[in-house]
């Protein structure tokens, strides 16, 4: 499958939850990411994978609004993401929830303090931010650091708490940038539980992640990005053909793992 | 060692400083020279009485070695943090050392060389004596004042972050008295050389900084015990603090202190009387961050320092109440000016608000709210007590048509200036130069917001100068706050770009 034949059903941008078309952008001379078509159907756990600088992070940023595309465009659920001040952007977001690597949430502040700042600010009624603050902090096991400012939180807490103000206003898709990423292992089952839960109930997920075996055991399709092209796409059978995924993506990006290890070894 | 040091600090400093504006660098540092060049004049000051230019000199060097090391404790060290050595076999002393001579060799020591060879001029017209002693007083002043500094950035190590930021407010506090306590140097300097001030000049000769002039003054005198004592007793603090403080500083540092756990876990409590709209939302969180956030928390504890200080300074020197209904006012404009680049200070955390469909105008009203509640109650105030103090009727129109025209200018300015030339803060989460200057653009701007309120008062228009205060602050608090709504709907990606790092 290349490219151009595109994840889930149909190419209409009005069936898809998200519909990206053309997506481009260059930092300077670097091209980051090169003319990316893809479309990801309502229910569908997609996972993105690629190696590192392959464009995974630059293209998620501009499929949900947060990085401007030198050309292109995304829709969620026939909604345009860009421009950005116009009504179908805003209508886009309303139905996305987004966990994006690299971004800062603020960090003198609580974890309660943080989700009961955003349900407010996304206009929800405060006794359904207070209910599913307390409910997200419960599941998430991070009730215990209630009054830790999101500063002196470990790295794996503060993809926890990315990943409940994702999911605090209800959103129809989320897209998460790294997940699993230090998240500890009993944490980590709790999270592909929620996820699971959310595409049961009709949500769909698009997820980067470096870890094969995890896209493998969670997410139904695949795609892969490498030097900011997708290379492949399709479901997960589709795309793995008969191998592990991680022999799958090691053939579509034309890399082996050195067989003896370095030179050194043994000297 | 020491040069594979250097090499690393030069090739940080030149990375993180990327983006930095060169001028705004090279005006810091062409007034940081102006001010030692003038520093190193006082070295030929005459004096009738021979203690007087001890003391002076003792004052001079209190106030650069101080300013030095309190500067280093602000700011901690930028470019080699401890840290980056905790996973490599060094020998614990020798890396101790190789540190403190790194900082040896950094520039600032050649500015502080500079300003403290007034003691060598001093030595040098003294007589031959003084002036060889004057020699190794400036050396080992500039050396003791560069280990302590090292010292000083290192204390300041990962912690828990709330016990981090409240070391870094209180040395704000400190650095903005002795700013205050700097506008006292010609009162201090006078008295001085009159001699009528005995236990300030007591104090200046027992702290280590006043050693060197000691030192100089009892060599002038031919006594040789005197001058050696003050010279061996600063080798011997370098040496405590070289070989006994720093190794157990960068030892807590390498071995990485973990974050302390809070207090009793506590649920968060919006607070209710800001409502439960995204607008008081926004200003609970503003609130909060104002509170906590080390930036915005020196900014406030500066402006309020800066502005009690310049009212009531001079009623204490010279006796005139005429700037005390002002302190509010002065406060206002500084804290104003400090908000100017809210968007900066919070870096890419602006995402939430670009996620979050229309909330640009809850996002920037929640601003103006929220540094109106923390500035607007002490401001008035503070106002309306130092105006009932200084005794003064006829200043109660000013004072207050000046505050409220201030107040809602500041309101309005803080929002549109938030959102123009944003400036992020460094990888350390410092102020940059470029920062610095912003502010101090908005220093100038934001007076200018009540300028109607004042050339009411020039002309004689006296309470009406209140009405006119009231009106244009709330204008301005509207009409900029208004433009900032619509600049942070159309830019807000352009912002976020602005303040996302590279990886």
């Amino acid at each position: 499958m290349t490219a151009a034949e595109l994840v889930g059903s149909g190419p209409a941008t009005g069936t898809a939850a998200l519909a990206i078309r053309g997506l481009r952008k260059s930092f300077g001379p670097n091209l980051a990411v090169r003319d990316v078509d893809l479309d990801v159907a309502p229910g569908t756990f997609l996972g993105l994978v690629g190696p590192n600088g392959a464009g995974k992070t630059t293209l998620l940023s501009m499929a949900v609004g947060l990085l401007r595309p030198d050309q292109g465009n995304a829709w969620v659920a026939g909604n345009p993401l860009w421009p950005a001040a116009w009504a179908g952007a805003d209508r886009a977001k309303q139905l996305l929830g987004v966990l994006p690597d690299g971004l800062a949430l603020p960090r003198q502040l609580t974890g309660p303090e943080l989700l009961t700042y955003l349900g407010l600010l996304r206009s929800l009624p405060a006794a359904v931010v207070a209910a599913r603050t307390a409910e997200l902090l419960h599941v998430l096991d991070l009730e215990a650091a209630e009054a830790t400012v999101i500063g002196d939180y470990s790295t794996g807490m503060r993809k926890k708490i990315g990943l409940a103000a994702a999911l605090l206003h209800g959103p129809r898709l989320l897209v998460l940038d790294e997940p699993f990423e230090a998240v500890d292992p009993v944490s980590a089952a709790v999270v592909r539980a929620i996820l699971d839960g959310f595409t049961a109930a009709g949500g769909t997920v698009l997820m980067s992640s470096h870890v094969m075996a995890l896209v493998e055991q969670l997410c139904d399709h695949v795609a892969v990005l490498d030097h900011g092209q997708l290379r492949r796409a399709g479901t997960l059978d589709q795309v793995r053909a008969g191998h592990s995924l991680e022999e799958a993506f090691a053939e579509i990006i034309g890399t082996r793992p050195p067989a003896r290890g370095l030179s050194w070894f043994g000297s | 060692m020491v040069r594979v040091l250097i090499g690393l600090r030069r090739a940080i400093a030149r990375h993180q400083l990327t983006g930095t504006s060169t001028a705004a660098v090279a005006v810091t540092g062409a007034l940081v020279l102006v001010t030692a060049v003038g520093t190193l004049l006082t070295g030929w000051l005459s004096f009738r009485r021979e203690a007087a230019a001890t003391d002076v000199l003792a004052l001079v060097s209190l106030l650069w070695i101080g300013g030095r090391v309190t500067q280093s404790a602000l700011a901690g060290e930028p470019f080699l943090r401890p840290e980056l050595f905790s996973l490599l076999p060094l020998p614990r002393r020798r890396l101790a050392w190789s540190l403190v001579l790194t900082g040896l060799l950094d520039p600032v020591n050649l500015l502080v060389l500079l300003a403290l060879s007034a003691v060598l001029v001093h030595g040098l017209r003294v007589g031959p004596a003084a002036a060889v002693t004057s020699v190794f007083a400036v050396l080992l002043t500039v050396i003791a004042g560069s280990v302590l500094a090292t010292v000083a950035a290192g204390v300041l190590g990962p912690g828990s972050r709330r016990g981090r930021d409240a070391g870094t407010v209180i040395v704000a506090a400190a650095i903005s008295l002795l700013a205050m306590a700097g506008t006292m140097l010609p009162v201090l300097v006078s008295a001085l050389r009159r001699q009528s001030l005995p236990g300030l000049s007591w104090l200046l000769r027992l702290l280590p900084t006043g050693w060197g002039p000691v030192a100089v003054a009892a060599a002038a005198h031919g006594h040789v015990a005197g001058a050696l004592l003050p010279l061996l007793g600063l080798v011997l603090l370098t040496g405590l603090a070289g070989g006994l403080l720093w190794p157990a500083v960068l030892g807590r540092r390498m071995a990485g202190a973990q974050p302390g756990r809070r207090g009793p876990a506590r649920r968060a409590r919006q607070r209710a009387v800001l409502g439960r709209s995204a607008t008081g939302a926004v200003a609970a969180k503003e609130l909060r961050l104002w509170l906590r956030e080390p930036v915005r928390l020196s900014c406030l504890v500066i402006s309020v320092v800066v502005g009690a200080g310049t009212g009531v300074l001079p009623r204490l020197t010279a006796g005139t109440g005429l700037l005390l209904p002002f302190a509010g006012t002065i406060t206002v404009v500084i804290a104003a000016a400090c908000a100017c680049n809210l968007y900066g200070n919070d870096g890419s955390s602006v995402w939430l608000t670009v996620m979050s469909p229309g909330s640009a105008r809850a996002d920037v009203r929640g601003r103006q709210l929220g540094w109106l509640i923390v500035v607007g109650p002490y401001a008035v105030a503070a106002t309306v007590i130092l105006t009932a103090i200084s005794g003064q009727p006829r200043a109660w129109p000013w004072a207050l048509g000046l505050l409220t025209a201030a107040l809602g200018g500041g309101a309005g300015l803080l929002a549109i200036g938030s959102l123009v030339s944003v400036q992020p803060l460094d990888a350390a989460g410092n102020p940059t130069p470029a920062w610095s200057l912003k502010v101090h653009v908005a220093l100038v701007v934001v007076p200018l917001t009540a300028l109607p309120a004042a050339l009411v008062l020039v002309a004689g228009g006296g309470w009406l100068a209140v009405l006119t205060g009231v009106l244009t602050g709330g204008a301005l608090g509207v009409w900029l706050g208004r433009l900032a709504v619509t600049r942070l709907a159309h830019h807000q990606v352009s912002v976020l770009r602005t303040l996302t790092r590279p990886a």
